[in-house]
């Protein structure tokens, strides 16, 4: 059995762990679904406007698919942490850390793209959906000027938050399986040193250098130029995984 | 504010059980093989789906909204006098909701006492801006009873008629009175909007401006304002008087 194992490159294990994993985790996808359809319940009515008087009422429900990404997000954060939890690396006989982060990153990609598609197909699904369940369904006047590039667009939009996300879920679960009791002090450091450095920053510089969460959000999701999007997103993905894979080469093999 | 912020608090607190209670299950309940399968399937609905999608948005445009010319009402107002109700029956710009006849009794009404017909449905009545109603009567040996036909303008609003919604308004007799009766109509309409990822490149749809992704609901929309006739048909022999605008 050894003899065999040590013919095969490191590729070819961490290939074939990846195979492995991702039939280990493929009630992830039902996971996915069931989120997903948890998003479609919500998305139905995401809001309501109307008005009237005495003798006439006109209501308009707005359906959004805007549920659905936070559901997906959810599902691909809970599918980082639990990548990078131990037990996902105790099945493997044959394993070292560079197969195990290796394969882990690969089932992180594939679930952020099945997302991506499932998000992209979503739009019509939901159109479907509200069509079925009620008269009288309008789209909005922007939907006739979205083309090919918009879905395009949306795909990998969609597909590059996720796997940040997914990225960002799988190194914090990374880094305390390092640190173990010493992540959680870190944690509390952290968070203790970006309020200290951003009312630090917010006096020294003026107050457009406070960081907030909205400012981190608006920092991918406020960039409309896409090169810079895009370079923005594949450093934070490329420092997510150089941190995450710093972590598991510390780690203890296990195998 | 503080039991806003509870409530958020609390709604929070159940989807984050619910999430996770789904993901206990999920994980011990059901097999993988299930799992894939219910994806497979789950899959090949969302790939004919913008194929359903487009189908659907074909069947909705077969009715093509008639453009209703501008002050188009004022003018059948205006011509009313060389009008039949043949040619508003057949005029592709108006609706009949509604015929209703009330039985009249020509020997109850003479001329001390005719009967009066409201034109305005209360006595002290500001009306609702979203009406614009007019009465027409005509006298005519082809009815022995008050014959009322409603007609209405078509309206549209979102591309999508609403003026065949209109909930009709009745007609009731008291004391020799005949009054119309407004009765509430309720529209709901249901309307789809955009990802606003699809719009993430384009300065003028970044809906995420304000940092919130939930901005962009634009919910500019017309309020239609209905425009009614009331074709009244009296027998010949009926004594009558319309009341609010002088006898015809």
């Amino acid at each position: 059995m050894n003899s065999i194992i040590h013919k095969e490159t490191q590729m070819t294990i961490a290939l074939r762990q990846t195979r492995d994993k991702l039939y280990h985790n493929a009630n992830a996808f039902m996971y996915l679904i069931i989120l997903q359809l948890l998003g479609y319940f919500l998305a139905n009515n995401v809001g309501m406007s109307g008005s009237g008087t005495e003798y006439f009422s006109y209501t308009v429900r707005i359906a959004s698919s805007v549920p659905l990404i936070f559901f997906t997000i959810i599902w691909m954060l809970l599918q980082g942490l639990h990548l990078a939890g131990e037990k996902s690396r105790e099945y493997y006989l044959v394993s070292n850390n560079f197969t195990a982060y290796f394969s882990d990153i690969a089932v992180l990609e594939i679930f952020a793209v099945t997302g991506g598609v499932t998000l992209l197909l979503s739009e019509s699904f939901l159109q479907v959906m509200v069509s079925v369940l009620y008269e009288n369904v309008t789209l909005q006047a922007s939907f006739s000027e979205v083309g090919f590039i918009n879905y395009v667009s949306l795909f990998v939009t969609a597909t590059l938050y996720l796997l940040m996300f997914g990225a960002a879920a799988y190194t914090v679960g990374i880094l305390r399986a390092r640190f173990k009791g010493r992540f959680f002090l870190g944690i509390f450091l952290l968070i203790a040193l970006l309020i200290f450095g951003s009312v630090l920053a917010a006096r020294l510089l003026g107050p457009a250098f406070g960081s907030t969460i909205e400012s981190a959000v608006n920092f991918y999701l406020h960039e409309t130029r896409g090169m810079i999007w895009f370079l923005k997103m594949a450093v934070t993905i490329g420092a997510l995984y150089g941190i995450s894979y710093l972590g598991i080469r510390n780690l203890e093999v296990n195998a | 504010m503080a039991m806003a912020g509870f409530w958020v608090i609390l709604n929070l607190l159940f989807l984050v059980l619910l999430i996770l209670g789904i993901s206990k299950i999920v994980k011990s309940r059901i097999s993988k093989k299930i799992s894939i399968w219910v994806m497979a399937i789950y899959f090949i609905l969302l790939f004919f789906s913008p194929l359903m999608a487009t189908m659907m948005q074909g069947a909705d445009k077969i009715n093509e909204p008639v453009r209703v010319p501008d002050s188009y009402f004022m003018s059948v107002v205006e011509n009313a006098d060389t009008m039949t109700l043949e040619d508003l029956v057949e005029d592709e710009h108006f609706v009949l909701l509604d015929v209703r006849e009330i039985p009249v009794a020509l020997n109850d009404f003479s001329k001390d006492r005719p009967l009066k017909i409201a034109s305005r449905h209360r006595d002290h009545d500001q009306f609702d801006h979203m009406y614009r109603y007019q009465l027409m009567v005509e006298v005519t040996d082809e009815v022995e009873n008050v014959e009322i036909s409603q007609f209405v303008q078509r309206t549209y609003t979102d591309q999508v008629e609403i003026s065949q919604e209109l909930v009709p308004w009745s007609w009731t007799m008291t004391e020799g009175r005949l009054k119309p009766e407004i009765h509430q109509t309720e529209i709901v309409r249901h309307r789809l909007s955009p990802n606003p990822l699809l719009f993430h490149f384009q300065e003028k749809h970044n809906i995420i401006k304000n940092g919130s992704i939930s901005q962009e609901m634009d919910f500019h929309f017309m309020i239609p304002e209905f425009r009614i006739i009331q074709w009244v048909r009296v027998p010949e022999d009926l004594h009558f008087l319309v009341q609010g605008v002088g006898p015809h």
